[in-house]
């Protein structure tokens, strides 16, 4: 039997984006390039056909520091319910650092952005097309300082199915390119 | 269709130095390297992609404990000015971080040991594109006689395009041997 391929990029069926001169469009193969949002909703991109996903981007904020959220989406419908609890860990130069936000109406999703400095992470998404509570577990740069580390994990805790996903900087807007990867059952 | 989302890069080219070392390129993609004081990887990154993983494991050659490290390249050399890392490491009960900047080199392993390897993924984040560069790993090795973690993030500042990619050891006085593959994110 011939190996399959373990990991499906993802076109999302649409896409929506805000913020003040806000540009977002869907790349050939399913990618989404985007420039100056202050949310960027990605729909369709969770279905039947995955379980976990992963999200990968690079981008850079628009303010001092302001951290990457995400809200789950459904037929266009952000879940903006207070159902998230996420914990970060974060190191920067030796300080080690760590907290968790429970009753969130958004969870931490990728690493702080910063202006102009070149950020990245890579997100997995556990069953949130499923009917049960979602989880999510990021790992990330940014560079601030030259270089800070920020993971995050998080939890959705409704059951709900849940086709989307909304990125959201906690302040200003942001910038990159963003692709969702399906893992194969 | 599904459209494939991890394309295996092959080398364009490779280079490696060392005393007896040898180093080649799989028919897939990877490419095993024995006894390399470095080990340079040419043409993996293109205007294809903008992220990338490498998939790394290593065993070394001497007894020094020297960090794995790597240095972005462009047209057969090397780039050593320009990086910023910070790590954070776990041993046992002991969590360390620490930052080192202006350094020459992204160091994202830690240790590795004569017979057990370290191991895990680096992901680089828009090296070909004439911006700075992002790294992150997540990665496992060894400062003594147990596994340690070790994940590390990191930044080359220079907005240059880079095509490729040099492993080494941080003091230079090990040298390495395993296999590694580099993965372009579909986008």
């Amino acid at each position: 039997m011939p190996n399959k391929n373990g990991l499906h990029l993802i076109t999302p069926t649409s896409i929506a984006s805000t913020g003040t001169g806000n540009s977002s469009s869907i790349n050939t193969n399913g990618s989404v390039t985007f420039s100056t949002c202050a949310t960027l909703s990605l729909n369709g991109v969770f279905s039947a056909d995955y379980d976990n996903y992963m999200v990968v981007c690079r981008c850079n904020g628009s303010t001092t520091a302001a951290g990457v959220n995400a809200r789950f989406r459904v037929s266009g419908t952000d879940a903006s319910g207070s159902n998230y609890t996420w914990q970060y860990l974060y190191a920067g130069s030796t300080t080690v650092e760590g907290a968790r936000e429970s009753s969130q109406t958004s969870l931490r999703f990728g690493p702080r952005i910063i202006n102009n400095l070149r950020d990245g992470f890579i997100t997995n998404v556990y069953g949130p097309y499923l009917a049960q509570p979602t989880a999510v577990r990021g790992v990330g740069v940014c560079s601030e300082s030259g270089a800070v580390l920020q993971d995050a994990a998080g939890t959705h805790s409704l059951s709900t199915s849940y086709d989307g996903v909304t990125l959201l900087p906690t302040s200003g807007t942001f910038t990159g390119r963003v692709a969702v990867y399906g893992m194969r059952n | 269709m599904p459209i494939n989302g991890l394309v295996v890069m092959t080398p364009t080219s490779i280079a490696s130095t060392g005393t007896g070392n040898s180093s080649s390129i799989g028919a897939n993609g990877k490419v095993t390297f024995s006894s390399c004081a470095t080990l340079s990887l040419n043409g993996v990154f293109t205007s294809s992609y903008d992220n990338y993983m490498i998939s790394y494991t290593a065993t070394r050659v001497g007894t020094t404990n020297d960090f794995v490290v790597v240095r972005l390249r462009a047209t057969g050399t090397d780039a050593i000015t320009n990086y910023t890392y910070q790590y954070l490491y776990t041993d046992s009960t002991t969590v360390a971080a620490a930052r080192t900047t202006s350094a020459t080199y992204n160091q994202p392993y830690l240790y590795t040991r004569e017979t057990e390897p370290l191991g895990g993924p680096l992901f680089v984040y828009g090296p070909y594109l004439s911006q700075a560069t992002a790294f992150r790993s997540t990665t496992m090795g060894w400062n003594g006689t147990n596994p340690d973690t070790y994940d590390s993030a990191a930044t080359h500042s220079t907005t240059s395009s880079y095509d490729g990619i040099t492993f080494l050891s941080s003091g230079a006085t090990v040298r390495l041997t395993g296999t590694l593959t580099v993965y372009g994110f579909n986008q």
